[in-house]
């Protein structure tokens, strides 16, 4: 019960800044005459979302698909990627630098590129989200990995552990803080660079995740209903950012504050 | 078991940058009992341990060990895994040499209760004071029957009353068992009461001034303030000073 | 005037701002051919890239008929992206071209903008198929499960679901490549008669085309819509612009060739041959029976009430946004204008 209290009264004051600034919305629209189809008011958004409830539902579920998969592999890949780095200094300096390169290019120049690897639906979108949020997670890991406290690491070297070990034993669990900020911003990142795959590589029609719905909405001039569906993708974003804290959670929350 | 024979032979170690930590040392540390290295800050003690540990490998010069050791560590810091319980922590070493965790785990439990730290094992360091983290470290050093066993400084870090206990406790412990021991200090009460000889050294790079026998038996804390005692500290003290001196 | 004159700033500002957030591509090319400080200057929105279809205007930019009509036009090029009902209905451009059922939608849901012209008369949409495809009908087509290249969100997917069981298909953006074509990934793409196959066939790949005017469904395209407020501010300037297109595309399929390598400049993946090919093909569907009498881009009351009540039957927009839609068209060197 106290701790039912504790989320409420985390949640209302953002609650209310959210309702305040849907209101404001609702009222510029009809003060100043805005016409729906560039801005439509928070009601008709929301009544959108209702009429198109199973359609949008679906499309959400697809999105969220490709974001897991995509995520899921982010997280595993980069984790891998950075210790391998950190494991391995000639190929950190020659290797790591490039890895930049992924954050750098733009999503929507190579998202047609990744259709014609991977091909159309699932397996672009999921490569897509996956490019798109795997730096983060690689420099959080290389970095983690990178800061480990040098007394402890005598320690295992002392009691003759090898790199592996050492790595599995104290390395891993030193650097999970350093990973979960990694892993917090892939999650946003994850959500969009599926979405912006989407729109490039998705299936249209009965198949339609939320990027195509997003692009055939603008083409009918169905503004509210773009609306309702970058609001989903937003929902999305939030649930795997409160996922990934959770985890972090879990796996930290007894040692982490203390150890640093 | 024959107890552990130390011996460094013109042992130099000169670390990168051209630091002569130690030059031309030569050492015996007396087998089965405590040796204890006193000398001002930066003189180069630790560095014969870790030497002698073989974390460092020196620049020139031979370090004979026989026979071959188990080597025990304490470090002025506990080092002790943050996620770890005190139990897993302690178990640590026999885990890396890949001991079943059954012997982990029961191995463990008899050297916490050596150092009064059973009702402790579930937890997280963090939920222990520093001088219990301390203690754990020292359940550690013990977990792999080390039969030579290097003390770094070990309660440098700690408050006096807790540091006077903990001494305690460990020179206990040491003669239970036929250990070589080596311990690094800039304290001189703690050098007289835990070591059977006391090997005072100059400031860098380290010369031996002098050595100390310390006759005393069993070491309680009555001991702290008998005469000799006392004197004993008066004398190293000299020394000490005077080698300092020299660099003035 | 103060309060019109707000909306139109808020809309611009907040097009900018939710366009910037959604669209990638802002290819926003404006060529200007400015000289004479008394021309007044006009931006026209194309809603694809520089090609035959747009030939009507850019005679008229090369030949000097906007210049000598008081123009100095911009024609912006479009593209997959580019939303260019929205920008004209919001006043962000002066006139753009649109097709007739994305300009009845845009004005279902309050945007304001108004058919002077259409350059198409029969929809040159269609669907192609590689000659070798096993594919012999439209039918056969979308009652199968092939995947089509297609912008999913125009109408004419939503006729054909209608009178053709599309359930099975499935469909794949379409963002200007013919490549996944090419490559046999998909089955069959959107198209105009007068583009795509043309094109293929330079490059060697043969196709078949299915126009979809053919099933009953044939909206103008190549509209040209006009702002609301520009028209009814200045009806002569628009009437002038209107019959500098119309002249425009006169010139144009009278003769090709110099609009054509204008075009080759703008847009250099289309290749003479292709320009060439086009051109005469265009002319079909340019012309017609009511233009033969009235004039090139020549609109009719009956051609839009069809397409009303088509778009009503396939639930494009419903029975109030129908009733709410206002007038769509007016063809204005005459001063008689048409009804919904």
């Amino acid at each position: 019960m106290r701790s039912l209290g504790i989320i409420l009264r985390s949640i209302w004051p953002p609650a209310v800044v959210v309702l305040i600034l849907l209101s404001l919305w609702h009222l510029a629209v009809v003060l100043f005459s805005i016409p729906e189809f560039l801005l439509p008011t928070p009601w008709s958004v929301l009544q959108k979302m209702y009429e198109q409830w199973p359609r949008l539902i679906a499309a959400t579920g697809r999105t969220a698909t490709a974001t897991l998969v995509g995520f899921g592999l982010s997280a595993v890949i980069g984790i891998v990627s950075g210790s391998i780095l950190s494991l391995v200094p000639l190929a950190r300096r020659g290797v790591y630098p490039l890895t930049l390169l992924l954050q750098m290019v733009p999503l929507v120049a190579i998202a047609p590129m990744l259709v014609i690897w991977f091909g159309y639906g699932l397996p672009s979108v999921i490569a897509a989200a996956c490019i798109v949020s795997i730096f983060p997670v690689i420099a959080g890991t290389l970095d983690g990995l990178q800061s480990v406290d040098a007394g402890l690491s005598e320690m295992f070297k002392i009691h003759g552990a090898g790199r592996i070990r050492t790595w599995w034993s104290l390395g891993l669990p030193w650097s999970l803080p350093s990973v979960f900020t990694g892993l917090r911003i892939a999650a946003g990142l994850a959500v969009i660079g599926a979405i912006v795959g989407e729109f490039v590589g998705a299936f249209g029609g009965d198949r339609a995740p939320l990027g195509a719905i997003i692009t055939s909405a603008l083409k009918q001039n169905q503004t509210s209903t773009v609306f309702a569906a970058v609001a989903l993708a937003a929902m999305l974003g939030f649930a795997l950012f409160g996922f990934v804290n959770l985890v972090g959670w879990l796996l930290l929350g007894r040692w982490h504050e203390s150890a640093r | 078991m024959t107890d552990v024979q130390v011996r460094l032979r013109d042992v130099e170690k000169v670390f990168p940058g051209g630091v002569k930590a130690v030059a031309a040392m030569d050492l015996d540390l007396a087998p089965g009992r405590v040796t204890a290295l006193l000398g001002p800050t930066g003189c180069g003690k630790s560095t014969l341990l870790r030497l002698i540990g073989g974390v460092e490998l020196p620049t020139a010069g031979s370090i004979e060990i026989e026979p071959s050791p188990r080597i025990g560590f304490c470090f002025q810091e506990p080092r002790l895994l943050p996620w770890r319980n005190v139990r897993r922590n302690v178990a640590l070493p026999l885990e890396l040499a890949r001991a079943s965790s059954e012997v982990c785990r029961r191995e463990a439990d008899r050297r916490l209760k050596m150092v009064g730290l059973s009702d402790a094992a579930d937890f997280l360091p963090a939920a222990l004071s520093g001088g219990m983290r301390m203690r754990a470290a020292v359940a550690r050093a013990f977990i792999a029957d080390p039969n030579l066993l290097l003390l770094d400084e070990p309660f440098a870090a700690l408050d006096e009353v807790t540091r006077l206990r903990l001494d305690e406790e460990v020179a206990a412990l040491v003669r239970e068992q036929s250990i070589t021991v080596l311990l690094v200090t800039h304290s001189i009460a703690e050098a007289v009461f835990l070591a059977d000889e006391v090997v005072v050294l100059s400031p860098r790079p380290a010369r031996i001034l002098k050595r100390f026998d310390i006759p005393f038996g069993e070491r309680h804390a009555p001991l702290r303030g008998r005469e000799e005692f006392g004197r004993l500290q008066s004398e190293i003290y000299e020394v000490l000073l005077a080698g300092m001196g020299d660099e003035a | 005037m103060v309060h019109k004159f707000t909306t139109r700033q808020i809309g611009t500002l907040l097009v900018s701002a939710m366009l910037g957030l959604v669209f990638v591509s802002g290819c926003t090319d404006a060529e200007s051919v400015g000289n004479g400080a008394k021309l007044r200057t006009v931006t026209v929105q194309l809603n694809w890239f520089p090609e035959p279809e747009f030939g009507g205007f850019y005679a008229a930019k090369e030949k000097g008929i906007f210049e000598k009509a008081g123009f100095d036009v911009q024609l912006i090029k479009g593209g997959a992206d580019v939303p260019a009902p929205q920008l004209v209905a919001s006043g962000r451009v002066d006139f753009a071209v649109v097709s007739a059922p994305q300009l009845v939608t845009i004005r279902a849901r309050g945007g304001k903008a108004t058919a002077v012209f259409a350059s198409f008369q029969m929809a040159p949409r269609a669907i192609i198929v590689k000659r070798s495809s096993p594919f012999k009908t439209l039918k056969e087509i979308w009652e199968s499960d092939a995947k089509v290249m297609a912008q999913d969100g125009l109408v004419f997917i939503r006729w054909l679901n209608s009178i053709y069981d599309g359930s099975k298909l499935s469909f794949v953006p379409y963002a200007g490549s013919n490549a996944p074509f090419v490559d046999g990934k998909v089955q069959a793409m959107q198209a105009f008669a007068t583009a795509e196959p043309i094109q293929l066939e330079v490059d060697g790949v043969m196709s078949r085309v299915y126009l979809v005017g053919e099933t009953g469904y044939n909206p103008y395209d190549g509209v040209v819509a006009v702002n609301d407020e520009l028209l009814a501010a200045e009806p002569e300037l628009v009437a002038r612009f209107t019959a500098a297109v119309r002249a425009g595309w006169e010139s144009y399929l009278a003769d090709p060739e110099p609009i054509n390598d204008v075009i080759g400049t703008l847009n250099p993946d289309l290749k003479p041959a292709v320009l060439k090919l086009a051109a005469a093909k265009l002319q079909g569907f340019v012309e017609s029976e009511v233009t033969q009498s009235n004039g090139l881009g020549w609109m009719t009351s009956k051609r839009w009430s069809e397409l009303l009540a088509q778009l009503q039957s396939v639930g494009e927009i419903s029975k109030e946004e129908s009733g709410s839609i206002g007038r769509i068209f007016v063809n204005p060197t005459t001063k008689s204008s048409g009804g919904s």
